[in-house]
């Protein structure tokens, strides 16, 4: 189900029980995964396209998503000027151990581009000190005060996040 | 043995906009070796790749075959026959 949000950033494929039943599409075999296992196990195929390239990717994307051969995956609305990019980024997630299965399916759509990112190395460039939160600090042009507000901001939000190690991963806001 | 690159967007200015580059290099290369390579046909893509201690910049990933190298053995990963590298922004794995 392709998932167009009004001011999101976003657009998302998720799994239609996703919306209407509460699916949690993060985990491995049916089985939910544990913040822990989260950041140890969960990635994503990453690479970039036009927007009109990944909205006709994300209509061959979907019913693999609602065969839930595909977990889900998330692209850019438009380009973000802060990163200077120049494209939209398409992330297709899944567990590590399932990526060659994803990785095949993207193959046979014709995708070429071969990244694979861990969440927790995403994470850790959101964190103050990474490469991601500085830049987008440098580039919002945020006065010292705020820019350090921000990095407060995001120290403690994935603190909270992960402080249990045994819980079940929720999933981010966006 | 033969290695294709395929790079962003953002970095094919100094490629005049190729995005894929299949080149031939001896066996037993690493990824040192190549960005070398890669320079003396397109110059300051080793500069724009690597900082002035020959490391791979923040605010760049490669990858080879899929897997990010700074999780192999960087730039001393050793190229195979069939590779193709992956040369993005970090952003993009944001």
């Amino acid at each position: 189900m392709i998932i167009n949000r009004p001011g999101s950033h976003f657009i998302f494929i998720l799994h239609s029980d996703c919306v209407n039943r509460n699916y949690n599409y993060i985990n491995y075999n049916g089985k939910e995964l544990t913040n822990k296992e989260y950041l140890k196990h969960w990635g994503k195929w990453v690479f970039t396209g036009s927007k009109e390239e990944l909205n006709e990717l994300a209509k061959r994307l979907d019913p693999y998503v609602e065969k839930k051969i595909i977990p889900a995956a998330k692209y850019d609305q438009e380009i973000i000027p802060e990163f200077n990019i120049g494209e939209c980024v398409m992330c297709i997630f899944c567990d590590v151990r399932q990526r060659d299965e994803v990785w095949e399916v993207l193959e046979s759509l014709g995708v070429k581009d071969k990244a694979w990112v861990y969440e927790k190395e995403t994470m850790e460039r959101w964190l103050p000190g990474g490469h991601l939160l500085e830049t987008w600090i440098k580039n919002r042009g945020f006065s010292p005060e705020e820019a350090e507000r921000v990095r407060e901001d995001a120290k403690e939000k994935f603190k909270k996040m992960f402080e249990d190690d045994e819980a079940i991963f929720r999933g981010i806001d966006q | 043995m033969k290695i294709t690159i395929r790079l962003a967007k953002a970095l094919t200015n100094f490629t005049n906009s190729v995005k894929v580059i299949d080149f031939e290099l001896d066996e037993e290369n690493d990824l040192a070796n190549l960005i070398d390579t890669l320079e003396r046909k397109y110059p300051g893509l080793k500069k724009a790749l690597c900082n002035m201690e020959f490391e791979i910049k923040d605010s760049i990933n490669i990858y080879v075959n899929g897997d990010n190298v700074r999780y192999l053995k960087g730039l001393k990963t050793i190229l195979h026959d069939g590779d193709q590298i992956n040369i993005v922004p970090a952003a993009v794995a944001g």
